[in-house]
């Protein structure tokens, strides 16, 4: 029988695969796309959530829509953001952005 | 009764309404705020009249809306008119009203004025929120809105340094007291698992003394910031940099007394704690007396009343930790009246005289008569004389001390507003007696008809105390002799001793003796009791000072290992900066104009503190080899040392 | 094995290949089709759940809307230019590891979660699901609305070409 432990481990893979992703990328819009895969493991968990431990799976349904729609303004900055660094600075390799560094 | 709703919602309508419309727009809706205002004044008389004759224990009316269902809780936001309630509503609405008309006149030649209008409504709004609010949470909510309208307001001329620098530190200032606010927030939570007033205060039985104890600080802590006491008075002189008007409505009457109002309402959960209602009253006593030493001293006209407003939020929080709320709202009442009266003629002073020092003006009362009567009542008042509101009020307080047997308080107080006396004088005759100044003129029309209305409340107002009292469901009395005596003898000490040194030659007088004979006292108190220089000496000055240590362990050790570590250090200098010029400057244009140092202090702690903190998780976590390529500021390297501590720590925590 | 089993076990490996082949790819493009692939199978698996109308929108908005930002984006940017491997300061292996380790504990404490062991009901049909979004949560809604389309307007400021420049 498939429990929402499937789910969750099939979701937990995902994500790890995405934030590997995220650590190898090299350039900025890459990491966009592999955060967009965590993304949507994390929707997977709620989903999995809501139609098997929850109360109120209809409820958690249209949280889960809510955050569909948060995260798509979240991807539309995230590429605009690209897109401006791109124009200019001429780079959009993730690594030349280090100014966290003391 | 749920028109009671347009009284908040009438001046965010107003918000709504400039900052979409273009600025052509709004220089024709400019007097749309100032009807709105009249309209909610008359909405909040007629609540007034439905609340009439008070007393009672029940709202009159409640409206309340499910905000966040929470588990087995939901969390609601609600509104409630109760005596208190109406009381306010007509003070802030008055006010406002009286602001508004006023800044049509004020800043009748400012570029931005449609913001200006705009902010000063959504203000507005937010006070009426907090004064209706049944729960604390919409109560701290519209708590932080004022704070974020203050700090709009103050920073309005902001292509000036001061404002800006003025802005930043109210804004944090009264940050570190709304931390407090929510320490409250989370002890009645837990506590009592409700916001809402009368739940708490229905629950008070049930109530740890620890936590008790925690919720009232909390709030008095809340209240020390948004109330400028002592220590954290610190903002509002700075705060002076804004409009004139808005210090009237903001600085002076409205936002200022919503700690004392908040304090006001949940008196009954500080009583619960002694050491708290007597850390209310030594703070009170202290900013009371602090605030009157330093108005002595000042000569910016806006600055000595700013200290007199902390002075006089002083007397209110002594009345608190005297443990009568009443009292405090009186007084809170008459001194919005005749401390914005204050203000509003301060600003039609510095128009005319084209400054804010005070030993560059002289000879303006035989110009400006009618500015230099209403500003004569408002000093008055604020001096505690007879007729005036500003006695009644005071008076009550002193009564209170004395009926409690609180006598050094008392001594105290009286002390205090013997100072206050004092600075009246100083003020008044500096502004509008001695030698005149060229071109002098009365104020626009718009301006004046504020100051009268304003001065005509002052007069009468005081007799209005007992009825007040019983209105709030206390007990109505009128002065005693016996208190009223010692205390309208101390003031008129104190004018005396101002018209002394300042009025008695009719002449612009010369301090210089006293400056030299008291010269180290006179050092201190020009610092401002050195609050400001303690503050950036023990607290900014070391936190800049470990930060760059930090740093530079940071750079020296561990850059150090790494080899041919300067090449890329050059090649990061170069990217960072362009970064820096592409997507921060991009975004933030508009606010990029904030204040330098603090940027950079921020920054150095950033670099300092923050990567130490990340390389020290980072050390923790990778292993010995991995080290040195931990520091290289690559948000990459420090997602990975944040993964495994992630993993770490879950592992730790679910086995 | 149900047919729904088998499916959900296609759908997860289907998802699992496209998402490595995300990491994987060599050019950009690529890695957006390999997107495009994870977002369609994702879609599969919301259907093992027995919810179709997840699976819409994961269609809708991942696999159209998102996937076509992307490409967008891409094309509005210029190439990367190499970088000399000396910058790329942390290696691929020990990115690796520490994902790794987090992959291994977040497996482990699902396994162990007795709350996971049920199996799935039936999910609540669309009409429930939007009786609940535009009655109980119909502020919330709205509030996400407001946030989308100012975050629109801030993506068209933000990438706006600057008149100054």
């Amino acid at each position: 029988m498939i429990t929402a432990a499937h789910y969750t481990v099939l979701a937990s893979g995902l994500f790890c695969i995405g934030l590997f992703g995220v650590l190898n990328a090299r350039s900025a819009l890459r990491v966009v796309v592999a955060v967009e895969l965590m993304l949507n493991a994390v929707n997977l968990n709620l989903v999995a959530y809501a139609v098997t431990s929850g109360a109120r799976p209809a409820s958690a349904l249209a949280f889960v829509l809510l955050l569909i729609v948060i995260a798509a303004a979240e991807v539309g900055l995230a590429l605009a953001l690209v897109v401006a660094l791109s124009r200019r600075s001429d780079i959009t390799a993730i690594d030349g952005y280090a100014t966290l560094k003391g | 009764m749920t028109w009671l709703l347009a009284i908040p919602g009438l001046p965010a309508a107003c918000f709504l309404v400039f900052l979409v419309s273009s600025r052509r727009i709004r220089e024709r809706l400019l007097p749309l705020p100032a009807v709105c205002s009249f309209i909610t004044l008359g909405l909040s008389v007629t609540a007034l009249a439905r609340v009439w004759p008070g007393g009672a224990e029940e709202p009159v009316w409640r409206g309340v809306l499910p905000f966040a269902p929470l588990g087995d809780h939901t969390l609601e936001l609600s509104m409630a008119l109760d005596p208190v309630a109406a009381a306010m509503l007509i003070v802030v609405t008055l006010i406002a009203a009286c602001v508004q008309v006023y800044s049509l006149g004020y800043m009748h030649r400012d570029e931005r004025k449609g913001w200006y209008f705009g902010v000063l409504s959504l203000f507005t709004s937010a006070m009426l929120v907090l004064v209706l609010s049944d729960t604390l949470l919409l109560t701290f909510m519209a708590w932080e809105l004022m704070g974020l309208c203050s700090y709009l307001l103050i920073g309005f001329w902001f292509e000036m340094e001061a404002p800006r620098k003025a802005s930043m530190k109210a804004f944090l200032t009264t940050k570190v007291g709304d931390m407090g606010f929510l320490l409250a927030l989370f002890m009645i939570w837990s506590t009592v698992g409700s916001f809402e007033y009368r739940a708490v205060l229905e629950s008070l039985g049930e109530w740890p003394a620890a936590a008790a104890a925690m919720a009232g600080f909390g709030l008095v802590f809340a209240a020390m910031g948004k109330s400028a006491q002592m220590p954290l008075h610190v903002w509002l002189p700075d705060a002076m940099a804004g409009p004139t008007p808005a210090s009237a409505l903001i600085h002076a009457a409205t936002m200022v007394a919503a700690g004392i109002y908040v304090v006001a309402r949940m008196l009954p959960l500080l009583a619960l704690t002694p050491w708290v209602m007597e850390f209310v009253l030594a703070i009170g006593v202290a900013t009371a007396l602090m605030g009157g030493v330093l108005a002595c001293v000042q000569h910016d006209v806006k600055k000595v009343l700013a200290y007199s407003t902390i002075s006089q939020l002083g007397f209110m929080f002594i009345a608190l930790g005297a443990g009568n709320a009443e009292v405090a709202l009186f007084h809170l009442v008459t001194h919005a009246f005749f401390k914005s009266l204050l203000f509003l003629g301060a600003g039609v002073i510095i128009h005319a005289a084209h400054t804010q020092d005070m030993r560059l003006m002289g000879g303006l009362g035989r110009h400006m008569p009618i500015t230099a009567g209403t500003f004569t009542v408002g000093t008055f008042a604020l001096a505690g004389l007879f007729p005036f509101s500003g006695f009644f009020s005071k008076d009550e307080i002193i009564a209170v001390l004395v009926h409690h047997d609180h006598w050094y308080a008392a001594a105290l107080a009286l002390t205090a507003s013997f100072l206050t006396a004092f600075y009246v004088n100083r003020l008044l005759f500096r502004v509008f007696s001695g030698p005149e100044q060229g071109e002098l003129h009365e104020g626009h029309p718009s301006m004046l008809a504020s100051l009268v209305v304003l001065a005509g409340i002052t007069c009468v107002l005081g007799f209005a105390s007992p009825t007040f009292a019983e209105f709030l469901g206390g007990e109505g009395v009128w002065p005693e002799l016996g208190v009223a005596l010692p205390s309208l003898a101390v003031a008129g000490a104190g004018l005396v001793t101002g018209w002394w040194i300042y009025g008695r030659r009719g002449v612009v007088v010369n301090t210089r003796i006293y400056k030299e004979r008291f010269a180290r006292l006179y050092g201190v108190l020009d610092q401002r009791l050195h609050f400001d220089t303690f503050y950036r000496q023990m607290i900014v000055e070391p936190f800049a000072i470990v930060a760059s240590a930090l740093a530079t362990i940071d750079r020296t050790a561990i850059d150090g290992v790494v080899n041919g570590a300067i090449g890329f250090w050059k090649r990061a200098a170069v990217v960072a900066w362009s970064f820096d010029d592409a997507a921060v400057d991009g975004l933030v244009n508009g606010l990029a104009k904030i204040d330098v140092s603090a940027t950079r202090l921020l920054d150095d702690f950033d670099n300092g503190f923050v990567d130490g903190i990340v390389a020290g998780v980072g050390h923790v976590v990778t292993a010995a080899s991995a080290v040195r390529r931990v520091h290289t500021g690559n948000v990459r390297t420090y997602l990975i040392g944040l993964v495994s501590a992630t993993a770490v720590l879950v592992w730790v925590l679910t086995r | 094995m149900s047919a729904r089993d088998v499916l959900f076990y296609a759908y997860a490996a289907l998802s699992i290949v496209c998402a490595v082949g995300i990491v994987r790819a060599r050019r950009l493009v690529h890695a957006v089709v390999w997107l495009f692939a994870t977002m369609v199978a994702l879609a599969g698996i919301y259907l093992t759940l027995g919810s179709e109308l997840m699976a819409g929108v994961q269609l809708f908005v991942y696999g159209g809307a998102v996937t076509v930002l992307a490409l967008f984006a891409l094309v509005l940017t210029r190439p990367v230019p190499e970088l000399p491997a000396r910058l790329s300061s942390a290696s691929p292996w020990v990115a690796g590891a520490s994902v790794l380790l987090l992959l291994a504990t977040l497996i482990t404490t699902t396994v162990d979660a007795t709350e996971l062991r049920a199996g799935v009901r039936p999910a609540p049909s669309t009409a429930l699901v939007a009786a609940e979004l535009f009655g109980r949560y119909v502020v919330l809604f709205e509030v996400a609305g407001l946030l989308l389309t100012v975050a629109l307007v801030g993506a068209i400021i933000v990438a706006r070409k600057d008149d100054a420049s």
